[in-house]
Formats: structure tokens, C-alpha cells, sequence
């Protein structure tokens, strides 16, 4: 797991130091460590933490939700989009232009802030990993009355 | 979806509110607060932003912002359509919250590195303002009754960036009796007269047998909510209604249960003092030191908050 954050973004695996690790099928969810998390693991949770990654036929594809926490920390593959790119982004689509980064998942920044997880294909085509149902046109949870 | 034309009348919403209009001062300030659509509120989320940074990107997409003293990590929000819609909504960078939505968690007050039980949590409002409280560190259980309730909080979780909680779903008052936490917020789910402005769906409070049910739950709840708690720490009970069948009555039914529970005193804000007696039932002298909020003394929603200790 650390070793594909290293590999893939140059993220420092110091960064993960604070955090426990836990697979749950193919899920992996990080958690902050803390003497409480046993106890709070005894209560039969339904998650714990953040699901960091998936394992897939294909390798680890990290999750977008994932990225914005610890893509601040990546040194490479990640690459810098305008803020009406990202809200393309963020419906979905597919950007067409070519960055330089290795192909495979990379970190999408705009505006100083990660907007999540890409895939970088070397026909110089950008695919927006945003989940179906948090993108920006999807209906998205009740917002908070009271 | 329930159509405009299917809802009640707005007449026959107010005349549930007449039931409490002894206890409201002020009632045709309160009935015109009512009639206003409430300010659009947002909490800044520390684990992704600093208010400086987000109220300057607010600024450069035409909104007007203003700080809130009495939480200033809270901005009222002009000019700005659907908060939800943004980017920065998307990345997480703040959380659509009423003002004083945010105090129960303010008078809680979790600590770094502590464990805390948020027993009625999605949407996770303030389960995710406790976890920045928290500085991500020490550990939160956010429980909710169903899977679709503890959706929506997970969701927010994750768009907020929160590492230090986990979330369980089924009724709060099976938490195991065992456990011990330092701090629990039981924002109890309510009838939500509190949260009602002109144009919105008719809250369940409009029936009065709705908020005796409600009371009966809150019961319940409660005395969970002490028991799984260390000595020594704090309970917060909060609603978001003027019911006090749901507040000054359930605060005192736990009174009565647990003799090692004691009100604690607390200031946050135009606030009155909770009631110590309504339509012949008496409450303890104690109940003066929780807070009623009410919509015209502070322009947001309609709370009652209890700060608990336990010896």
C-alpha cells in the first residue's frame, strides 16, 4: 500500500505515520491511530475512517476522496487543470491535452487544491475517476438544515 | 416528491406553534421570523482550509461574506447561489450549517486525541465539525439508525476529509452500556419546530402526538447517552425544536433516572434560560442553566441545548 503511494506519487511514507491501515474486502480505509480504535472496532462498525484505495484486477487505483487528503503530499504524476477544467472534471468528462506524467492514475490539481484522481492515458486523454454520484451536476446528499 | 400544493396550508403549521406561544416572549417578533427564509450559513472546515483562504475564494466568485462573532468559523453567505454547487462545496472546503446548528459541538467542546460518541449523527453537520475540533486525532463513533441515514454521513465524512471517525449503524440506545466515552452530543432527532421558515416542509411538530412519540424516544436515548459516559465527562443534549416535552422534559426524566447527573452552566450567544415549569409539570430549578434559541433573538434556526456532567 505505501509502496504504491511512494511509487506512483513520491509521497513520503512518514506522511502515513499517523494513520492505521485497514482491508476490508478489496477496500482499504485509513484511520487515524488512536488508543480508542480497538474499542470503537468492538462496536461492529459500519466504516472506520477513509476508504484510501481499491484493490483491482488491475493494481491499486487510489480513491479521489483519498487524493484530496494526501495528494498535497505527491512530487510527481500530479498536474494542474483551470478552475472551468475542473469543473469539467468534476461532471465527469474528459479533458484532451497532454501533461507530462507518466500514464496511469495521477493527482488533479486547480487552483492549489487537489480536485481528485485522474487517469492519464499517453493519447494524451485525461479521465475524470470522480465517482457517478458526488459529481458536481449528480443530487447529492440533503443539505444540512439544522 | 411531495408537490407545493400537497402541503398544509401554512396557516394551520403556525397554529401548531400557539401551543407553546406562553413560553415564546415576543410572539409576533417570533411569527415574523418565521415568515423570513433563514440566512444561508456555511462552517469553514479546518481540516482543508482556513477561513482567510476560503473567504477569499467566496469573495472572488461574487459572494458576500460575513463572519458570524459568535462562531467565526461560521459565514453568512449573500449573493452566492446554491452553496452546493461549488467547487469548493466539493472538495470540502466547508459544510452548509446553520449558525447555531454549530453550538451543540461548540458547548461539547472535544478534545484532541479523546473519545467521543455522537449518538444520532448523519448528516454528520457536527460529527465533521467535532472531528476538526479534534484535529483529526482521537477517535468519533457516529451512529445512526439506518444504513441510508449513515450514507449520508459517510458521504460528508468523506468530502470533508475526516480520518478519526468511524460510523455505526442501529439504534443509539443499543450502544453497549459498557462502554465509557469522554464526551457525548446526543442531537437528538426531534419534531423540529425549531427548524421551520415559510416555504420549507411542515415539520413534524405540527402534530402534537408526533412530539409525544418524540419524547419517548428522547427518553430513551438519553439515559443511554449518560450511561455510556465516563465520570467526569460531558453530555450535550440538543434538539432543534421549542417542544419541552422533547427538551426541558427529557433533560429531567434523565434527572430523575441518574441521580449523578448535573446541569452545567454555559453562555453562548441571545439565549433564554430553560423552563422550569410548563402546562403544570415541574422542572428542576437546574433546567434555568440550559439554553433556549430562539429564530427572532438570533436569526437561525430554533435550539435547545443542555450541557450534562456526570459525577
Amino acid at each position: 500500500m505505501l509502496a504504491f503511494f511512494t511509487d506512483r506519487f513520491g509521497i513520503d511514507p512518514a506522511v502515513f505515520a499517523a494513520y492505521e491501515f485497514i482491508v476490508r474486502g478489496r477496500n482499504i480505509w485509513i484511520v487515524a491511530k488512536s488508543v480508542h480504535l480497538s474499542t470503537a472496532l468492538a462496536l461492529q462498525p459500519h466504516t472506520v475512517g477513509l476508504r484510501l484505495a481499491r484493490e483491482t484486477n488491475l493494481g491499486i487505483k487510489p480513491t479521489t476522496y483519498g487524493l484530496q487528503v494526501f495528494g498535497h503530499y505527491a512530487t510527481k504524476n500530479r498536474l494542474e487543470i483551470p478552475r472551468e477544467e475542473a469543473l469539467r472534471f468534476l461532471r465527469g468528462e474528459v479533458i484532451l491535452r497532454r501533461f507530462d506524467v507518466t500514464p496511469g492514475f495521477v493527482v488533479v490539481w486547480s487552483e492549489g487544491l487537489v480536485v481528485g484522481c485522474g487517469l492519464y492515458k499517453s493519447s494524451g486523454i485525461l479521465e475524470s475517476l470522480i465517482p457517478r454520484k458526488i459529481r458536481l451536476d449528480a443530487p447529492h446528499s440533503p443539505e444540512e438544515t439544522a | 416528491m411531495r408537490r407545493r400544493s400537497d402541503r398544509p396550508d401554512e396557516q394551520s403549521i403556525l397554529r401548531a406553534y400557539e401551543r407553546y406561544k406562553e413560553i415564546i416572549p415576543d410572539w409576533e417578533g417570533f411569527l415574523a421570523a418565521l415568515a423570513r427564509p433563514v440566512p444561508h450559513h456555511i462552517r469553514v472546515n479546518t481540516l482543508k482550509t482556513t477561513p482567510e483562504k476560503l473567504q477569499r475564494r467566496l469573495e472572488q466568485l461574487g459572494a458576500r461574506v460575513t463572519v458570524e462573532p459568535l462562531n467565526p468559523l461560521v459565514f453568512r453567505l449573500d449573493g452566492l447561489n446554491s452553496v452546493g454547487r461549488q467547487i469548493e462545496y466539493h472538495l470540502g472546503l466547508y459544510h452548509p450549517q446553520g449558525l447555531t446548528s454549530t453550538f451543540p459541538a461548540l458547548v461539547l467542546d472535544p478534545q484532541p486525541g479523546e473519545f467521543v460518541l455522537d449518538m444520532a449523527a448523519s448528516p454528520g453537520g457536527k460529527t465533521t465539525q467535532m472531528a476538526a475540533q479534534m484535529q483529526n486525532t482521537g477517535h468519533i463513533v457516529a451512529n445512526d439508525v439506518t444504513v441510508e441515514r449513515v450514507g449520508y454521513l459517510k458521504s460528508n465524512l468523506e468530502r470533508l476529509g475526516v480520518l478519526n471517525t468511524s460510523t455505526r449503524v442501529g439504534p443509539a440506545q443499543q450502544i453497549p452500556k459498557h462502554q465509557r466515552f469522554d464526551r457525548v452530543l446526543l442531537d437528538a432527532p426531534c419534531s423540529g419546530l425549531g427548524a421551520w421558515r415559510s416555504g420549507l416542509p411542515p415539520p413534524m411538530g405540527r402534530f402534537a402526538n408526533q412530539v409525544e412519540r418524540m419524547s419517548r424516544i428522547q427518553q430513551h436515548m438519553i439515559l443511554r447517552a449518560f450511561d455510556v459516559l465516563k465520570s467526569g465527562g460531558t453530555l450535550v443534549y440538543s434538539t432543534c425544536t421549542l417542544a419541552p416535552e422533547e427538551n426541558e422534559r427529557v433533560v429531567q426524566w434523565l434527572l430523575d433516572k441518574r441521580p449523578g447527573a448535573t446541569l452545567l452552566p454555559f453562555e453562548l450567544g441571545p439565549a433564554l434560560p430553560g423552563l422550569t415549569e410548563w402546562q403544570n409539570e415541574q422542572f428542576d430549578e437546574t433546567l434555568t442553566l440550559a439554553r433556549r434559541y430562539y429564530p427572532h433573538k438570533l436569526d437561525s434556526w430554533g435550539f435547545f441545548i443542555a450541557a450534562i456532567g456526570k459525577s
